[in-house]
């Protein structure tokens, strides 16, 4: 073989490898487009159990990781027929440390008595006493939010 | 072919040429000299405060330049040159919040002047402590 | 064909498949951040009947600002979560006033009520009774801006 074939041969083999080591970093290479999945998170159900005094109030502040909805459930109220102060609002400095957006008046129960729609941030749930508590009564409240 | 050892001292004399060239300018860029502007529009606050009381008056600065503020006049319970407070700054929550202030009586040249960036800004009056009943206040925001 | 013209040929022919194989769009996609960054003002005072309030505020960045109308209690009572429809709205300080942009008549809720695109400024959110308090209220107003 020719010099001059052999330089040919070599010229011809030496863009082969470098075409195809350029394909596979193209190929292969992490800066390829691509789009990080977005894994689908669920709803948070939450469940805390307190007490409430004569003429009190309790809250529990719970964050909202996207818009959606909350539905709040009161249960075990100290009986089928007490009547407590229920509401959902935003967490606040001030006495109350929930200033309430909605509020109702209700027994416990075994369906959401309160449902809102949220953008993401950070919220609060409030179990108060309307003024006809005459002793402490226990009770659970069950969040679902975003 | 392994170059010579002349070739290998040319390129070496290139390379500290044009090293010494770039580092013997001065590459950081000079900050031009802004001259600000001078005030092109008046607005004029006038309003009564009580004992303790304050309040403020917002403006937008459209151009950088300078803001003068002038208590032209009082009136009141009090005397004519009581001192009252008067502060430049930002609006900020339900108030004003100044970053220059000056304890002074009415007169005809601005008791203060600094100059702005383009923004919002906002004049507080307030009492010192010097009022003894309500005061109304005529108060001149001079600036670009 | 010289070794040096077939060494050059070689250099030219590598460089080209490379300056192909780079020319493509390789930049990678960076998965965007779920978490807001913004800043929360979270603010509150007493609306008397027929009159008006603003609270001003300082962007850092252009971007979008949400403002929510939270929540409207009788003055001085936390337990008691009112609705009724008042202004409001989001401009700029202007005078002894806030120059609005962008208003609406609204009820609480827990939903921003106001998106508005902001520059780099100072705002101001301004609540206004438009004729339907009874009494004075406590409100709480929550800003999201950049």
């Amino acid at each position: 073989m020719t010099n001059r074939r052999f330089a040919i041969r070599s010229l011809v083999r030496t863009t082969a490898l470098a075409a195809a080591l350029a394909a596979a970093a193209a190929c292969g290479d992490s800066t390829t487009p691509t789009t990080t999945p977005t894994t689908p998170t669920g709803p948070t159900t939450s469940i805390f159990a307190s007490r409430l005094t004569p003429g009190g109030a309790v809250s529990r502040q719970f964050g909202a990781s996207t818009n959606g909805t909350v539905t709040a459930m009161l249960t075990n109220a100290a009986g089928p027929n007490t009547i407590v102060g229920f509401g959902i609002g935003v967490p606040t400095t001030g006495l109350a440390k929930c200033a309430l957006s909605t509020a109702i008046q209700t027994k416990a129960g075994s369906t959401p008595q309160l449902s809102a729609t949220v953008d993401a941030g950070n919220y609060c749930v409030v179990v108060y006493d309307l003024g006809t508590l005459t002793s402490p009564i226990d009770f659970s409240v069950t969040l679902v939010y975003p | 072919m392994r170059p010579t050892g002349k070739t290998v001292a040319l390129c070496a004399a290139a390379g500290l040429a044009l090293f010494a060239t770039a580092c013997g300018k001065n590459n950081s860029p000079s900050t031009p000299t802004r001259t600000p502007a001078a005030p092109s529009t008046s607005e004029r606050y006038v309003a009564t405060m009580g004992v303790g009381g304050s309040s403020f008056y917002s403006f937008s600065v459209n151009q950088y330049g300078t803001v003068n503020v002038t208590l032209t006049a009082v009136s009141g319970v009090d005397d004519s040159s009581v001192a009252i407070g008067l502060g430049l700054g930002v609006p900020s929550g339900f108030g004003c919040t100044p970053s220059q202030t000056a304890t002074t009586g009415a007169g005809s040249t601005p008791q203060i002047t600094n100059v702005y960036e383009i923004g919002v800004y906002c004049l507080r009056v307030y009492d010192v402590g010097n009022l003894s009943g309500p005061l109304t206040f005529d108060v001149t925001v001079a600036h670009p | 064909m010289s070794q040096t013209t077939i060494r050059a040929l070689v250099l030219v022919a590598v460089s080209a498949v490379l300056a192909v194989s780079c020319g493509n769009n390789d930049t990678t996609t960076t998965p965007t951040s779920t978490t807001d960054t913004r800043s929360n003002e979270t603010f509150g005072a007493t609306l008397n009947v027929g009159q008006s309030q603003f609270y001003s505020f300082t962007t850092l960045s252009p971007g979008q600002t949400d403002v929510t109308l939270v929540s409207l209690r009788p003055s001085g009572n936390v337990t008691v979560a009112l609705s009724p429809t008042v202004g409001l709205g989001i401009g700029t300080p202007s005078g002894t006033d806030c120059a609005l942009s962008n208003a609406t008549n609204t009820t609480p809720a827990l939903k921003a009520q106001l998106s508005v695109a902001t520059n780099v400024s100072t705002y101001c959110v301004k609540i206004a009774d438009i004729g339907n308090l009874t009494g004075a209220v406590d409100y709480t107003i929550r800003v999201l801006h950049p």
